[in-house]
């Protein structure tokens, strides 16, 4: 890259100028407040839309009075030239000659798409320029006091580390989530642990240790028992038979209390075939009742209408007028005596025959309330009957059973007790053997039961190891992300390291060389990485801190890293310098000299000076004069 | 960044992650050849893509699948 011409308009203290730069050394040469400093700046600002020196407002830099100032380069890239203008209120334009030569096209037009035009077209960034490109007045001043973190973010920034920085954070962040994520997985691992403490697989084994233990037990008592069997059938047997008999007694007793007075079932039932043939006979009560009540009531009316009719006849008889006093004729006293002798007569009859029906209604009523006693009877006697006959039919069946018991008891009682049967702990008593069993059954029926539950619970703890065997490829998983983190941050500070190797090495030998083209050779040795940049210097066998150093050799040793550092970051072809010869004396400010004339070999050197020894000891150097402004006013 | 240089960058990143995993025995003892790869892939995925796109779920999978259980 080299610069063709600056380009100013209300710029610092220029209104309109331009100044053509030259291949080589460009000496800017002019008293203080001639603009030397100013044109650095623009070149500066230019290239990077931040003033030289920091913390100067962007239009502060605009000329007095002007609302804005505009600072432009024309530079070479290979064969392709550029135009670069910004103004002070942050506009920008980047234009590209064309092939013709005769116009520019505008590349970009803002800044952020300018600023990244440069970047990718040139490689150079603020900090590449302004640590590597740009000597500003004072800068080494402010360089040596700057805190190692600055020199640090510098150096980073210059080497792309500080993205390196970004994404180490960032895996740093992740491998404390990975970390809290672990952490969470083994809490809730631990939770799991204590449940599977406490599984039942242990729990199991033994049960079904002692399970076969005891029905081993079982099965030798059983084979033992099988030995004195008469013995312990003869032992079963007998609790049969009392069995039975508290059975047969109960029921014994129970029909008793059925009969209650009957002397047997038979006699029960001759009694229901008593009560069975009485009601039989009474068949026809009922209706015969029934009659005599309609009969009595027909007789009632009847013996009514004939009293009305009587006392009708005598009330004809009674009246004194001779005639009837509905139909007025004359009524014959001898025929209505006759007529009222037959009714009274018909009356009298009736009567005799109601009091016969109610004497015979009496007793129909009451025999049909003794037929239903009977029939009330009837049913409860054969409900007993039907109680009687189950408790019978029971009976004959225990009797049956207790019979045989019996027999068989009776076949068994003679034989001997075996002499070789012994239960567990050497008993030999078959009854004790029979209980001895019985306990074991029942302990093995305990232990079944037991392990069933067991087993189910072992169901279940299955279910949760397999939950546990997911968690645990959730831990180990967990375990290899974080370590993976922790190796990606790692192998990110291993990058840095290396890459500060790879760059700042070959810095420190090529500080070394320009050492010693310099004849500076008392600096042996150079490390630009223990102090993040800050050359740290081995003088004659001593380790010695650049501050300590003359002024003269702070500002020889500076330019030699500026130079180095260009260099390793991929020089931009150019170099400014603002007063580098500042406060040498004449063998040092040779020594400059030659320094910016080696320089010049390779690179375009734009430095500026008010010492006319410089000048004179540049006489090939294109020369731009500036002239105070304060002397043309 | 130009991709030239993030290609470089990758390169190194990873000789230097092979050689930390080479020498450091709790890495050496807990990761392999796929957990490398994720490392790798998620420093590279930062460059190109910028640090905040890289997440644990990300590498938590990719050591996942290439773990293949």
């Amino acid at each position: 890259m080299r610069l063709e011409r600056i380009i100013l308009k209300s710029f610092g203290c220029f209104d309109r100028r331009d100044f053509d730069l030259s291949d080589g050394v460009n000496l800017i040469f002019g008293p203080n407040f001639s603009g030397k400093s100013t044109l650095v700046n623009a070149i500066f600002f230019t290239l990077t839309g931040k003033p030289i020196i920091p913390k100067v407002s962007l239009p502060a830099m605009a000329q007095s009075g002007a609302p804005s100032g505009t600072a432009g380069l024309i530079f070479h890239n290979g064969e392709q030239s550029y135009q670069l203008f910004r103004s002070t209120q942050g506009e920008v334009q980047l234009r590209l000659k064309e092939e013709n030569g005769e116009k520019w096209r505008i590349l970009s037009m803002d800044k952020r798409s300018a600023d990244e035009d440069l970047r990718q077209k040139f490689h150079f960034s603020y900090h590449h320029l302004a640590a590597a490109t740009f000597l500003r007045e004072g800068e080494i001043f402010e360089f040596l006091a700057r805190q190692p973190a600055d020199r640090r973010d510098i150096l980073y920034a210059l080497l792309g580390i500080d993205r390196l920085m970004e994404v180490r954070q960032r895996f740093i962040d992740g491998r404390r989530i990975a970390k809290r994520e672990e952490r969470r997985i083994q809490d809730h691992q631990r939770s799991m642990r204590v449940t599977t403490v406490k599984n039942h697989r242990e729990e199991i084994e033994r049960v079904d240790a002692e399970l076969k233990n005891l029905e081993g037990q079982y099965e030798l008592l059983s084979g033992k028992g099988a030995e004195s069997s008469d013995t312990a059938l003869v032992a079963e047997l007998t609790q049969a038979h009392e069995r039975f008999q508290k059975e047969i007694d109960g029921l014994i007793q129970e029909r008793a209390s059925v009969l209650s007075g009957f002397t047997d079932v038979d006699h029960l039932r001759a009694s229901i075939k008593e009560i069975e043939s009485a009601t039989a006979s009474t068949g026809g009560v009922e209706k015969q009742r029934e009659e005599a009540i309609q009969r009595i009531g027909s007789l009632n009316s009847q013996i009514q209408t004939l009293s009305a009719e009587c006392e009708t006849l005598r009330q004809l008889i009674d009246n004194d007028h001779g005639h009837c006093p509905t139909c007025h004729q004359p009524v014959q006293q001898k025929i209505i005596a006759g007529i009222l002798e037959e009714k009274e007569s018909a009356r009298a009859a009736n009567q005799g025959e109601l009091e016969a029906q109610q004497k015979t209604l009496d007793e129909q009523t009451a025999n049909i309330n003794a037929l239903r006693g009977l029939r009330q009877r009837h049913q409860l006697m054969q409900s007993k009957v039907e109680q009687l006959e189950r408790i019978e039919a029971r009976l004959a069946n225990l009797q049956r059973e207790f019979d045989g018991i019996a027999s068989r008891l009776g076949a068994l009682q003679p034989t001997p007790p075996p002499q070789t049967g012994t239960g567990v702990d050497g008993v030999t008593d078959p009854a004790q053997i029979a209980e001895q069993r019985r306990q074991l059954k029942y302990r093995i029926d305990s232990l079944r039961r037991r392990l069933v539950g067991l087993n189910k619970e072992e169901a279940v703890l299955a279910h949760k190891l397999q939950e546990l065997q997911r968690t645990q490829h959730q831990a180990n998983q967990i375990l290899r992300t974080r370590l993976s983190f922790e190796l990606a941050c790692d192998g990110v500070d291993k990058t840095i390291a290396s890459l500060q190797q790879t760059i700042l090495q070959p810095a420190e030998k090529e500080i070394q060389r320009w050492l010693e083209r310099m004849n500076l050779t008392r600096f042996s040795q150079i490390d630009l990485k223990s102090q993040h940049l800050l050359p740290s210097l081995n003088v004659e066998g001593f380790e010695r801190n650049l501050l300590l150093l003359s002024g003269s050799e702070k500002m020889m040793l500076y330019l030699c890293f500026k130079a180095a550092l260009s260099e390793v970051l991929g020089a931009l072809g150019f170099f400014v310098f603002d007063d580098p010869t500042l406060h040498l004396d004449p063998d040092r400010r040779g020594t400059m000299i030659d320094f910016i004339q080696r320089l010049a070999e390779k690179h375009q050197v734009i430095v500026t000076s008010n010492d006319p020894e410089v000048r004179a000891s540049l006489p090939d150097a294109h020369l731009i004069e500036t002239v105070s402004h304060t002397s043309q006013m | 960044m130009p991709s030239t240089l993030e290609n470089e960058l990758v390169e190194i990143y990873e000789r230097e992650v092979e050689k930390l995993i080479e020498s450091e025995s709790k890495y050496q003892s807990a990761l392999g050849a796929a957990e490398v790869s994720a490392v790798v892939h998620a420093f590279r995925f930062a460059l190109e893509n910028g640090a905040d796109k890289v997440t644990v779920q990300m590498l938590y999978d990719m050591i996942d699948d290439s773990s293949g259980d």
